[in-house]
C-alpha cells in the first residue's frame, strides 16, 4: 500500500498543499466533504474558503503558519460541495511531500464546537454588558449616595463591621474616603458608659436582625455621640434598619444612617441647664414651704379649723406633687445629659419583680386590681442595674394601675431570648390611641388633657423610664393589648 | 512612555544611511518584515516597530478613539519618525493596510518621506459597485470579524482554564494562549474595523511622494486589478506585479521582494 493510499484511507479529511497554498493532494474524505466537482487538482487552497474565511486565512493564518511552522485548532468556515458554509476546525503542519516542502491540512468537522462556542460567546458578551450595565448602575447609586453629603450612610454586616460608605460618612466623621469600609462600628464609639449602652443596643440589635426571622421590620433609632478621626466628638442621630439580601443565598446587611444632631444637642443642654438650674432653685423654697405645711398640718392639727385644716392638707398634697415633678425634671436631666451612674450587675430577676410587685400591692388593693405574675419555667438571672430597673418597673406598674377599671387584672409577663428578657407589663385599660403613640416616650405628654385630670402625673415618667433603659442598654416600647389595653414592654441584657 | 517605547520601536544600522521604515499589516507585527529587512542590513538605517495594539507594543496606550480609524495609526508612524529625529527622506515599506496608513501620512507629512513603497495595497477593501471592486461585501467583512472573535488569544485565555481544568497549570494555559495571535481581541477587532472599512481612495490621489506598488499576482484581498487603480490614483508611481499567490510575498517569497525593493531603490539612486 503506498503512502498516497494510506492517506487515502484516513478517517478525517486531509489536504496536502505545496509551501504556497497549491493543492497537491486531498484524500478521499476531503474529496467527498469539499472538492467542488468541476474543479480539477491543483488549485490554491483558499478556494475551498469563503470570503470572510479567505481574509483570515491571509491575514492570520499563512503568517503563522510561515512563522511558527504549524498552527493549531483554527476554527473556519468551509464551502461544501452543496455551497453551504460549514464549521470546520483546521490543523496545519509543514511536512515534506513527494521530497517536497509541503504543509499538511487536517480539517474536523465543528458543528458541535461551533454552536458551543457561539453559545459560550454570547454568554461572554451577555455577561460583559451586564458588567458593564451593573458598573453603570453601581456609579450612579453610589453618586447618588454621595451627593446626600449631609447625611452619613453605611451599611454593616452582622459583626458590626462597615461594608460600604457613602461620601457624606467621611465628611461626618472626618475620615478619608473609603477608610472607614472594614473598620468595625465599635470603632467609633468613644469609652465612655452612655455610649457604652449605645453599644450594648447594637450588639443585641444586630443579633436579633440575624437571630430572629420576625425582627426584619424592626428598626434602632437613637442618639449618640461619635468620635471623628481627629478626637473631636460629635452628637449624632443613628438609625439602623436591616437591608434584605439580594437573594436568600446572599446575607442581609444592615443600613445604618447617621446624621449631625450637634446643633439641636447644643440648644438641648442650654435648655437642659436652664431647667436644672430653675428646677434646684425651685426645690430649696419648695423643701421650705413642704417641711412648714407638714409641720402645720401634724402640729397644730387640733388647733386649726376644720377648713383650714383642709386648705393645710390640700397644700400638702400639692406641695409633694410639685416635689415629685421638681425631683422628675432633675433626673430626667441627669439622664439626658449623661449623668446618670449605671452599675450594671447579674441580679436574680424574680426578686427584682417581686420587690417592684409589692410596692404595688397597696395601690392596687385600692381599685381591687389583680396583680398577675408571669414568669418563664427557667427563671434567667439579668444584668442590670437594680435599682434603675426597679424604678422603671414600679413606675410602668403604677401607671398600669392608674390606667386600668376597678377590679381588673395587670399581667407581669416576662419572656428570656437568647440574648435578653423582654418584660410585658399589660393592663386592661384604654390603651393608647395610635396616634399618640410615637410621642408616648417623649417628655411632658399625656394623652389628653382630660386624662390629665383624672389620672395625675407630671408626663416624665415614661421618658425616665426610656432614658433608664436604653443607659442599661435596653430598649423599651409599647403595643396595644386585645380586646382593648396596654402593653408596654422593656428589654434587659441576660446576665 | 516614550513613543519607541509605546510602539516597540526597533533601530538597526546608522542613521547616516538610506533610512527603511518597515509598517506591518493587519493581523501581523513587525517580525514579519524580518526576511525582507534582514537583506538591507549593512547599508540602511532600519526602523521596524508595531502598531499600537499589536505585537509587543504597549496596550495601555490604545486609545480607542485615535485607533478609531487609519489616522491614528498615521499618527504613530509620524510620532515615531519624530521620536527618531528624522526630517526627511523616509522610505516608507508598507505592508497592506500599512499602504494606507504611509498614504495618510505621506499626505500628512510629504517632506517627511522620500519613497513610498507598497505592497499588497488596497484603498478601500468593500466593493463598490460599478467602477470599483475592493473584492468583498459588507458581510464578507462581519463574517472574519465573526472569525476573528472565534479564534482570538483573549478568547483562548477565556477558555484556557476551562480546558486546563480547575488546578489549571500555567504552561497549559501559555501555551494554549501563545498559540493564537498575541493579540488583546477588543483591540484586533476595532483594528479590524478601521483596516476593513477604510476607503481611503482618494487619500492615495493626494500622495505626491513618488511611490513603487508591489501587487501579487493572485491576492484575494488585494487584487492586480486594485493595484491598478492605485498606480492611477498614485502620482509618480511604478507598479510591479509579483507572481505569488497570496497577500504576503515577505513571508512567502522574501527574494522577490528583495530583489524589487533593491532594484527600485538603484533605480532611484538611493543605493
Amino acid at each position: 500500500m503506498s503512502i498516497t493510499d494510506e492517506l487515502s484511507a484516513l478517517p478525517c479529511s486531509l489536504i496536502i498543499t505545496d509551501a504556497f497554498g497549491k493543492i497537491v493532494f486531498m484524500n478521499a474524505l476531503a474529496r467527498i466533504e469539499f472538492l467542488p466537482e468541476q474543479v480539477t487538482l491543483p488549485t490554491a487552497i483558499e478556494q475551498l474558503f469563503p470570503p470572510a474565511a479567505k481574509i483570515f486565512l491571509q491575514t492570520h493564518l499563512w503568517p503563522m503558519l510561515r512563522k511558527e511552522g504549524q498552527v493549531r485548532e483554527y476554527y473556519l468556515n468551509i464551502k461544501s460541495k452543496l455551497g453551504t458554509s460549514i464549521p470546520i476546525l483546521v490543523n496545519v503542519a509543514a511536512g515534506v511531500y513527494s521530497g517536497e516542502s509541503c504543509y499538511r491540512w487536517v480539517l474536523l468537522p465543528a458543528y458541535q464546537r461551533a454552536s458551543f462556542e457561539q453559545e459560550l460567546l454570547n454568554a461572554r458578551q451577555q455577561s460583559l454588558q451586564y458588567a458593564q450595565e451593573v458598573s453603570v448602575l453601581k456609579q450612579r447609586l453610589q453618586n447618588i449616595l454621595d451627593a446626600a453629603q449631609d447625611i452619613a450612610i453605611m451599611t454593616l454586616d452582622q459583626m458590626g463591621v462597615i461594608q460600604f460608605t457613602n461620601l457624606g460618612a467621611g465628611k461626618l466623621l472626618g475620615y478619608p474616603y473609603n477608610e472607614l469600609v472594614g473598620q468595625n462600628i465599635e470603632m467609633l464609639f468613644c469609652n465612655h458608659q452612655e455610649t457604652h449602652a449605645g453599644l450594648l443596643r447594637i450588639k443585641y440589635y444586630l443579633n436579633a436582625i440575624y437571630t430572629m426571622p420576625t425582627a426584619m421590620e424592626s428598626v434602632l433609632e437613637f442618639e449618640s455621640t461619635l468620635a471623628q478621626q481627629s478626637g473631636a466628638i460629635i452628637d449624632v442621630l443613628l438609625q439602623f434598619r436591616p437591608v434584605p439580601g439580594e437573594s436568600n443565598a446572599s446575607p442581609k446587611q444592615i443600613l445604618l444612617l447617621a446624621t449631625d444632631i450637634s446643633k439641636r444637642k447644643q440648644l438641648e443642654r442650654l435648655q437642659n441647664d436652664f431647667v436644672a438650674t430653675i428646677s434646684h432653685e425651685f426645690r430649696t423654697p419648695l423643701t421650705a414651704i413642704l417641711a412648714s405645711l407638714t409641720l402645720l398640718s401634724h402640729r397644730y392639727e387640733n388647733v386649726l379649723e376644720e377648713k383650714a385644716k383642709r386648705l393645710v392638707d390640700l397644700s400638702v398634697i400639692n406641695s409633694q406633687r410639685l416635689k415629685r415633678l421638681v425631683n422628675d425634671l432633675l433626673d430626667l436631666g441627669d439622664i439626658t445629659s449623661g449623668n446618670v451612674t449605671i452599675n450594671l450587675q447579674s441580679c436574680a430577676l424574680e426578686q427584682l419583680i417581686e420587690r417592684a410587685v409589692n410596692e404595688q400591692t397597696q395601690a392596687s388593693k385600692l381599685k381591687q386590681i389583680t396583680l398577675n405574675v408571669l414568669m418563664p419555667e427557667h427563671v434567667p438571672s439579668v444584668c442590670t442595674d437594680p435599682d434603675k430597673f426597679h424604678r422603671v418597673l414600679v413606675n410602668l406598674l403604677s401607671n398600669a394601675i392608674k390606667f386600668s377599671p376597678v377590679n381588673s387584672t395587670v399581667n407581669v409577663q416576662a419572656t428570656a431570648y437568647a440574648s435578653c428578657v423582654v418584660l410585658r407589663i399589660e393592663d386592661q385599660g384604654c390603651g393608647v390611641k395610635p396616634e399618640f403613640e410615637s410621642r408616648l416616650f417623649t417628655q411632658f405628654t399625656q394623652e389628653n388633657n382630660a386624662s390629665n385630670r383624672e389620672y395625675e402625673g407630671s408626663g416624665l415618667g415614661l421618658a425616665i423610664c426610656k432614658g433608664l433603659v436604653n443607659a442599661m442598654g435596653g430598649e423599651i416600647g409599647y403595643q396595644s393589648a386585645q380586646p382593648h389595653g396596654a402593653i408596654f414592654w422593656f428589654s434587659c441584657l441576660r446576665g | 512612555m516614550s513613543v519607541l517605547q509605546r510602539n516597540n520601536v526597533r533601530v538597526l544600522g546608522k542613521p547616516s544611511d538610506p533610512v527603511l521604515l518597515f509598517a506591518h499589516g493587519f493581523g501581523c507585527n513587525q517580525s514579519m518584515w524580518d526576511s525582507v529587512a534582514s537583506a538591507f542590513i549593512g547599508n540602511t538605517y532600519q526602523i521596524l516597530f508595531d502598531y499600537v495594539g499589536s505585537g509587543q507594543s504597549d496596550l495601555r496606550c490604545y486609545q480607542f478613539e485615535r485607533y478609531a480609524n487609519l489616522q491614528g495609526y498615521a499618527q504613530d508612524v509620524i510620532e515615531i519618525c519624530d521620536a527618531l529625529g528624522l526630517e526627511r527622506d523616509v522610505i516608507f515599506v508598507g505592508h497592506s493596510v500599512s499602504c494606507s496608513i504611509g498614504a495618510l501620512a505621506a499626505v500628512a507629512r510629504p517632506n517627511l518621506f522620500r519613497e513610498m513603497i507598497f505592497l499588497g495595497a488596497s484603498p478601500c477593501f468593500l466593493n463598490d459597485p460599478p467602477h470599483y471592486s475592493g473584492g468583498f461585501d459588507k458581510d464578507d467583512l462581519e463574517g472574519l470579524l465573526a472569525l476573528m472573535n472565534q479564534n482570538y488569544v483573549g478568547w483562548a485565555e477565556y477558555l484556557a482554564p476551562v480546558v486546563a481544568g480547575p488546578d489549571n497549570n500555567p504552561e497549559i494555559a501559555g501555551e494554549l494562549s501563545n498559540s493564537f495571535c498575541s493579540t488583546d481581541p477588543v483591540i484586533a477587532q476595532h483594528f479590524a474595523r478601521a483596516t476593513f472599512f477604510a476607503d481611503n481612495r482618494d487619500d492615495f490621489a493626494k500622495v505626491t511622494v513618488p511611490s513603487l506598488i508591489l501587487q501579487h499576482q493572485d491576492d484575494v484581498l488585494a487584487s492586480v486589478a486594485v493595484g491598478e487603480f492605485l498606480h492611477k490614483q498614485l502620482k509618480h508611481s511604478q507598479l510591479k506585479i509579483l507572481d505569488v499567490a497570496g497577500h504576503a510575498a515577505h513571508m512567502s517569497h522574501p527574494g522577490l521582494v528583495i530583489t524589487a525593493i533593491q532594484d527600485y531603490l538603484k533605480e532611484r539612486d538611493i543605493l
